[in-house]
């Protein structure tokens, strides 16, 4: 995997999801009442809490099955706008996507694998969310320059029901969509996968640990940088004290397969410093601790398969050293050396003068696989979820802004959610030299390197106290932006060849996507009521 | 306002859509073979020889995706492009592949997009892998994919020389060559049980031969389309150096005998016959040029076709040996196809195996004290070389003879250390070697890598 699967932390989620939430509708209440108070005076304050509360009350006596009725006009609506040719382009995709695919040139199972799975999910994904987007953008304004909605808001329905209701209805007719074409989809990779191929078709369920790295001292160390541009992998040098430390938790005897064996799988790569023997890979030994480190195995040196899959089975019944009476002892596995769950691997390289390349996601403990259905169906799932807060944005965007200025908007939120968002990071945790916006300006008008520090004087403090305003009001609109790459990183499992982890991938999907559908709805009904439907 | 009704506008279309396309039906009227030379459009395509069957095989995937992006190519190849190279920094091999294959599905006829990624599958990413087989499997699919651009590009003889390359020096010269001049015969895929990859050695050559057909091709394009690569003298020489760099591969693998005298016999044949009467313009001969293996009575006769002076001619020739070492390659297969050539090659490749042996201690015979079996080898071939380089004078010219008479004194000299003796002043090779000090240290370090020093 080119990344690390990080559980995701849904307490502190939940803890940012409050903050943003309460600063923003804090920050809106006082906008809004200081325009009502120059505005109307001092009733104009006033005026906005009788809005809020109506809003509330609106809130809570919503009726499902007005909402239910407006989603059913909305699916029909869709439908009757022609969006399942969709399937047209689809088929014809998939009809002629051979042609390209059968050339590639890749006779590796994993790459064919890979080549075909990916081209599934992100040929729906391509389709879908633009479908989606455009339908939910242009509904609302159409009805409104139509004066449809006139006689729907004539009627006893609530705004909050008519945004609710429409959300529904488009992501009801995506779900339609998306259903058809995974089943599609499914069917097309296990016809087109070349028969060689096919047992690569399955779902490795990884139990990864913790890394960290010594130098080739035995010091703790952060690992060698060779050089490489990407720096996901680091290095330990071979032939010395330097290795990459694995803690796993939850090892039991659950773990092991059938035969009462402990698989690992790792993928490591090879850094030559000299030619060396060409004819052996570069070796790698594991070797395996209790918590306390009083007790090591050490499995026999294997050669590299360089970016392949490496298995190394673990016996249960090892002989190990005791560094307490410095004799060996044999041990369980289980019961022994993972006593209490922990268990400590460290690699390292055997060849004096070569380094190997680890990352925290290239050694971990293989259970049994799943089937690739399920993995399927869980890549499909992510796509849903992205698809229902694709939905619901341009619905909400939709209440305010007409079609085409709603789409763009939502189509920047999702530019800047998936590929902006590590920049955004990087600003507001003050990874960056130079200064905020404030004292950049500065630095700029009075031709100061960035690397000079400031004086210390009471300007330079302003300066930094007015930066970190401004740096807080960007976290706040982080924030407000949905993190769309939980949705990428997603769809790299299924063509990787992994189980799609619930905890670190699902999981933050689903907590996204829930987190955006009140505000939203909030957003939209509030908007919808304040907006003169007589302008088009 | 308009005055006419409804039905009139549509005449009014209807007529200017006919007036509209009497033009595009003259200038776009396909061509249909020798009955008709069709439109403007067609006929400007024929004489510049730019429609796509000219070109080379036609691709329906590759048309498909030309019309489908309209005239966004350009920019879906950027995109491709810039997408390969991230995959490439991120060691995603299968992405790598599946973006190039894209890239030339939408630029078919951009040669330098053939050029680039053929050579770094083969080169760049093939060092990636660790192991040789993994190593072998990159340098393949980049001579698959520069064939494939050959027969898409059938103009193109870059591509056809490039190809030769990855066939010649990649595999004949990489620091991997030995498995992959093996592998290029027996391929370590099981798929091919033991055979080569037939996409690639389909009559199961040596490689250097394969490479000798690909660069005989490219020549032949050449001289119909030009090339872009190197000065054309040089470019044309390279059948003929292939064809002398296959007997100079086996014995750099230590077979000797009939098999690399008769290899050295064609190649001087080949680069006398063949490439020694290739026609070049040059100067003072620019119809219908001169070629380099000449007799003095040749270059009158090609004064007189040039309607130029013998000096001038002359002149020209000895600038075009020069220019591709002509001289020195003749000379040196000439020598190599000699029985005392063979036999020099042999005994330094077995001293040199014997000092590998750790056949490198003096030893008692019949209660002499005699030089260990490595040495006396090595002395013998020391000896062999030093006696042609004398009667051959231009084969001190030759960079790889040159080379493998140091090599021998570098291991000769070792012999020496490891017994603690001091080599004697003189010795075989001796005045070549004093002449040579910066080869000498160069091969050591060499020496020191090959044998873990």
């Amino acid at each position: 995997m080119p990344f690390n699967p990080e559980p995701f932390e849904l307490l502190e989620a939940l803890k940012i999801f409050s903050y943003v939430f309460l600063g923003t509708t804090a920050l809106v209440f006082i906008t809004m009442s200081l325009i009502a108070l120059g505005a109307r005076g001092k009733s104009g304050p006033g005026m906005v809490l009788r809005q809020v509360w109506s809003g509330i009350r609106e809130l809570t006596e919503i009726s499902l099955r007005r909402v239910a009725a407006i989603a059913t006009l909305t699916y029909r609506e869709s439908v009757r706008r022609k969006v399942l040719l969709v399937f047209v382009l689809f088929a014809v995709l998939f009809m002629f996507a051979g042609w390209f695919m059968g050339d590639s040139g890749a006779e590796r199972p994993d790459l064919e694998v890979q080549f075909h799975v990916s081209f599934v999910l992100r040929t729906i994904s391509w389709l879908m969310l633009p479908v989606v987007l455009l339908l939910s953008c242009w509904g609302l304004p159409e009805d409104i320059k139509a004066r449809s909605l006139h006689t729907v808001v004539t009627k006893p329905v609530r705004r909050s029901e008519v945004v609710l209701g429409r959300m529904l209805g488009f992501a009801s007719i995506g779900t339609l969509v998306l259903m058809v074409m995974g089943v599609v989809g499914y069917i097309w990779i296990q016809r087109q996968v070349p028969d060689g191929a096919r047992e690569m078709l399955v779902c490795r369920v990884p139990v990864y640990g913790e890394i960290a790295f010594t130098d080739r001292d035995g010091d703790i160390s952060s690992g060698t940088n060779v050089g490489f541009e990407w720096e996901f992998r680091k290095f330990i040098e071979g032939g010395t004290k330097a290795r990459a430390i694995w803690k796993f938790d939850g090892i039991t005897a659950d773990a092991a397969d059938e035969e009462g064996f402990l698989l690992f799988e790792s993928r490591f790569e090879a850094f030559r410093l000299h030619k060396g023997d060409m004819s052996q890979t570069l070796l790698c030994v594991f070797n395996l601790y209790n918590e306390d480190e009083t007790l090591r195995a050490s499995t026999p040196a294997f050669p590299l398969d360089e970016f392949g899959h490496n298995l190394t089975r673990i016996d249960r019944r090892l002989v190990a050293y005791d560094t307490k009476t410095n004799e060996s002892v044999t041990v369980d596995l289980f019961d022994d050396l993972a006593e209490n769950g922990t268990l400590i691997v460290k690699a390292q390289c055997v060849d004096a003068g070569q380094f190997l390349g680890m990352a925290q996601s290239d050694l971990f403990v293989r259970l049994k696989n799943r089937s690739f259905l399920s993995g399927f169906v869980k890549s499909i799932s992510g796509t849903w979820l992205m698809m229902v807060l694709v939905v619901i944005i341009s619905v909400m965007a939709s209440c305010f802004l007409k079609g085409p200025i709603a789409a763009m908007l939502t189509f920047t939120f999702i530019i800047i959610g998936e590929g902006f968002r590590e920049f955004m990071e990087t600003l507001v945790s003050f990874q960056f030299t130079g200064g905020g916006p404030v004292e950049s300006i500065y630095r700029m008008v009075t031709h100061m390197n960035i690397q000079t520090k400031m004086d210390e004087s009471i300007g330079a403090y302003a300066m930094k106290g007015i930066d970190s305003v401004l740096i807080g009001g960007l976290w706040l609109v982080q924030h407000i932006i949905p993190k769309f790459d939980h949705f990428s990183r997603l769809s790299q499992y299924l063509p990787n060849g992994f189980d799609v982890s619930w905890s670190a991938a699902l999981l933050p999907c689903l907590a996204t996507t829930l987190a955006f559908i009140f505000p939203c709805v909030l957003v939209g009904c509030y908007s919808l009521k304040l907006r003169e439907l007589e302008s088009k | 306002m308009n005055r006419l009704t409804s039905k009139q506008r549509k005449f009014v279309y209807l007529a200017g859509i006919v007036l509209l396309a009497v033009p595009i039906m003259l200038l776009g009227r396909p061509s249909a073979g020798q009955q008709s030379a069709g439109g403007k459009i067609a006929q400007l395509r024929q004489e510049h020889g730019l429609g796509e069957a000219t070109l080379g095989d036609v691709d329906p995937s590759s048309a498909t995706m030309n019309l489908v992006l309209l005239g966004l190519r350009g920019v879906a190849t950027n995109l491709l492009w810039m997408d390969a190279q991230d995959a490439s920094k991120k060691k995603n091999w299968g992405r790598v592949r599946a973006n190039v294959d894209s890239i030339i599905l939408l630029q078919p006829h951009y040669t330098k997009v053939w050029e680039f990624y053929g050579w770094d599958l083969a080169y760049n990413v093939s060092v990636e892998w660790d192991a040789v087989p993994d190593r072998y499997f990159w340098v393949k699919e980049g001579a698959k994919f520069t064939i494939a651009g050959t027969k898409r590009n059938q103009k193109s003889a870059d591509l056809n020389y490039h190809t030769g390359t990855l066939f010649g020096k990649k595999i004949g010269r990489s620091d991997e060559w030995r498995q992959f001049r093996q592998y290029f015969r027996s391929d370590p895929d099981e798929q091919f049980e033991g055979g080569p990859d037939p996409d690639l050695n389909r009559d199961n050559e040596d490689n250097y031969l394969v490479a000798k057909t690909w660069y005989q091709a490219a020549n032949d394009r050449e001289r119909t389309n030009g090339q872009h690569v190197m000065a054309t003298v040089l470019f044309r020489q390279y059948p003929a150096i292939s064809m002398l760099d296959y007997p100079d591969a086996l014995q750099r693998e230590g077979k000797f005998g009939d098999v690399t005298r008769i290899a050295w016999s064609e190649g001087f044949d080949f680069l006398t016959d063949d490439f020694g009467k290739e026609r070049f313009v040059t100067e003072y001969a620019r119809n219908p040029g001169v070629f380099i293996e000449a007799e003095p009575e040749d270059v009158e006769a090609m004064a007189l076709e040039n309607e130029s002076q013998p000096e001038f001619i002359r002149k020209d020739i000895v600038s075009l040996q020069q220019l591709c070492n002509y001289v020195s390659r003749r000379a040196r297969s000439r020598i190599e196809a000699t029985p005392e050539m063979v036999d020099a090659h042999r005994n330094i490749y077995e001293g040199q195996q014997k000092f590998k042996e750790g056949k490198v201690n003096r030893r008692e015979i019949d209660g002499e004290d005699r030089p260990s079996e490595a040495q006396e080898q090595l002395e013998l071939g020391m000896r062999q070389f030093d006696g042609l380089f004398k009667a051959n004078p231009s084969l001190i010219r030759n960079q790889e003879a040159m080379e493998e008479a140091i090599m021998a004194v570098v291991y000769w000299h070792q012999i020496h250390v490891l017994n603690d003796l001091a080599p004697p002043e003189e010795f075989p090779l001796s005045y070549f070697y004093a002449r040579n000090a910066d080869l000498y240290r160069e091969l050591r370090g060499q020496f020191r890598r090959e044998n873990s020093f």
